[in-house]
């Protein structure tokens, strides 16, 4: 029996060898595979696990937050200094809306002439359009002659100054300055209206009466 | 299919992130409130007399027999006489805050109001006892407005009947 001769003319290092070709393009294939899906499942082994423990978390902040929201003590400490806050300033405005009713006499007073005598006096404290407070002065007079009358409707008109008639020898006894009344103030009275004159022989006395309005701007002065 | 595996993890993650920086936000903002409001109640507690000094000025209920006590000592220290006193506590609301805005009533009766008592007095003496007694009602260490006042020309040319309206106020 005579041997078989290899008639192949490929030579023997370039024929099919063991392991390669489509087989072993598979096999990379599928061990790239394999090490893609091992990674993904590792990483969502950790991400379960880390939602896991942001779950935890997430479920005691929650808790924390419902315990501060419980906490009763919070909303009753900002009642309570609301209150004191709404009280604290409704004083400060009271304070700010005081009435000095010395104020009313001491500016009466000064604009006061020397003959003329009141014999009634009433006043009121009222509120104008602005919501401010005035105090309507209404008054019984008696003056021992019309001069006094005339100068005495003069000083509280405002014009109480020695040009605007009154000498020094019967002037009212002391004129409110400027400065005292406060600033922004016109000196005279509001509204100032005067009737009723009368002459009583008896007495030699003319009666009249006055009313008028004192703005705020008199009233809150602190003395 | 690692989008697939992968994305529903990824998403429960951000949802709790984002869920506990919110909730870290309004924890903090709470804590925060608390500890404003504490430092509040310190400030408060170091102005103790103020707060005591304005219970005085306005009291928390009208207490008539107070401003009896205080009428009393006001006319003698005045040496004015006084002869009738009359307190109508009507509770005219001079100043209330603004009602709930929830519209709840429990919380509008804890609302703050400022109410006016009336007292009308009739007292007899000078000019200058007037005058003291008006200066001694404006030093009171309960705030009273002297609101109408009235008097006339007597007999007697020195002393005069006089007609006062005061109001006082409290709070509730």
């Amino acid at each position: 029996m005579t041997p078989q001769r290899d008639i192949s003319l490929i030579p023997k290092n370039l024929g099919p060898q063991k392991g390669s070709g489509v087989s072993g393009a598979f096999k990379i294939v599928s061990r790239i595979l394999m090490a893609v899906f091992t990674i993904c499942l590792l990483a969502s082994a950790g991400l379960y696990f880390y939602n896991n423990s942001l779950s935890a978390r997430a479920d005691d902040l929650h808790f924390q937050l419902e315990e501060v929201n419980k906490s009763k003590e919070l909303t009753q400490d900002i009642g309570e200094i609301q209150m004191m806050e709404k009280r604290l300033l409704a004083i400060k405005d009271l304070f700010s809306r005081h009435i000095y009713a010395t104020n009313i006499f001491d500016y009466i007073e000064k604009h006061t002439h020397r003959n003329v005598r009141y014999t009634s006096f009433s006043y009121l404290i009222n509120k104008d359009a602005n919501n401010n407070k005035k105090a309507d002065i209404s008054m019984d007079a008696e003056a021992t002659d019309v001069e006094s009358i005339s100068k005495q409707i003069v000083a509280y008109s405002g014009g109480q100054n020695k040009s605007s008639g009154i000498d020094s020898q019967d002037e009212p006894v002391d004129i409110l300055q400027a400065e005292e009344a406060g600033p922004g103030t016109d000196m005279g009275v509001k509204d100032l209206q005067i009737g009723g004159y009368t002459f009583q022989f008896e007495e030699k006395k003319y009666k009249f009466n006055l009313n008028f309005v004192l703005p705020q701007e008199y009233l809150n002065i602190r003395p | 299919m690692a989008i697939f595996v992968i994305k529903p993890f990824y998403a429960d993650m951000n949802n709790f992130l984002a869920d506990i920086e919110k909730t870290n936000l309004q924890i903090k903002e709470k804590t925060d409130l608390k500890n404003n409001i504490q430092k509040l109640l310190d400030n408060v507690k170091q102005n103790q007399d103020k707060i005591i000094f304005s219970e005085s000025v306005v009291p928390k209920s009208s207490l008539p027999e107070e401003l009896f006590v205080i009428f009393e000592e006001l006319a003698i220290r005045s040496g004015i006489l006084l002869g009738n006193l009359e307190i109508n506590d009507s509770a005219k609301t001079a100043k209330s805050s603004r009602p709930s805005p929830t519209g709840d009533k429990k919380e509008e009766a804890q609302l703050f109001s400022l109410n006016e008592i009336r007292i009308e007095t009739k007292t007899s003496g000078t000019y200058d006892n007037l005058k003291s007694f008006l200066t001694a009602v404006q030093q009171s260490r309960r705030l009273l407005d002297v609101v109408g006042l009235g008097f006339q020309k007597t007999q007697n040319l020195d002393i005069y009947d006089f007609n006062i309206t005061i109001t006082a106020y409290y709070s509730k």
